[in-house]
């Protein structure tokens, strides 16, 4: 797993922690975090593909979540990966990481994503996308 | 106020289609389900496990009484019912710790967030 260390970190693996429950310990395998003014993360994704994990549950957010999907798929680190709904955004951190590098990403989601191609003929994503032209040019 | 806490399944505009909202005055929190998805190489797609006994719900407990961000919680599960274009992902049994078993599809009753989520605090 990789997070952030911050609270917002910390908080998604006390949460992964609790969902495993008694198996936690024996089920993660390998914890990396990083601090948010860190230039890169690469040395943490190195750390985590050497450890044999066969499931990276990627908490990294915004640009450290397009960095660690690049960089894992760079180093040839075939994993299964899960991301939280935080790093979602198709336009915000897939595209930067790169589409093919993020092909098969896992992760959960509540709302229509504008950037996202699946809702392009969506009406509301449309209106949406009408409003931020005439009022938020730019 | 009162209004703001007491919603039930208003539409959100950019919400998933017929999602389940519901707050209430001790829970703040109106977003009761996730749904999961997989990147196809081009945009989010429900996600169909195949060959993984593995599904994760991730759930937002949100904000608490006192305005501060909570947890978001992981729930391990034991498997996922979605098919490839259901836009729903409601059945789904929580992970026991003991096995990794799947239940029959009648036991895998949908799973939605307690009334008051507890809090998990870091460690």
């Amino acid at each position: 797993m990789l997070h952030p260390n911050d609270e917002l970190g910390r908080e998604y693996l006390a949460g992964l922690r609790s969902g495993l429950g008694d198996k936690a310990d024996t089920m993660i395998v390998k914890v990396a975090s990083y601090e948010y003014w860190s230039p890169t993360i690469d040395s943490q994704v190195a750390q985590l593909s050497s450890s044999g994990a066969d499931l990276f549950f990627n908490a990294a957010v915004t640009k450290f979540a397009s960095q660690s999907i690049r960089r894992a798929r760079e180093m040839g680190w075939n994993v299964r990966m899960i991301a939280p709904s935080i790093s979602g955004s198709i336009g915000e951190v897939i595209r930067p990481a790169g589409v093919q590098n993020a092909k098969g990403l896992i992760s959960a989601l509540w709302q229509k994503d504008p950037n996202d191609p699946r809702w392009s003929n969506d009406k509301d994503v449309k209106d949406y996308l009408k409003f931020v032209k005439t009022y938020l040019p730019g | 106020m009162k209004q703001a806490t007491n919603l039930k399944s208003i539409s959100l505009a950019l919400g998933l289609p017929d999602y389940p909202t519901k707050n209430s005055p001790e829970d703040y929190n109106l977003i009761r389900q996730l749904q999961i998805v997989e990147f196809d190489g081009e945009k989010w797609m429900p996600f169909a496990a195949t060959g993984w006994e593995l599904a994760v719900r991730s759930t937002l407990v949100g904000t608490n009484q006192t305005g501060e961000y909570a947890s978001p919680e992981f729930y391990i599960g034991s498997r996922t019912c979605c098919e490839p274009g259901r836009l729903s992902c409601r059945s789904f049994a929580p992970f026991t710790g003991k096995h990794l078993e799947t239940p029959p599809l009648k036991e895998a009753a949908s799973y939605d967030l307690p009334d008051h989520p507890t809090v998990v605090s870091p460690r």
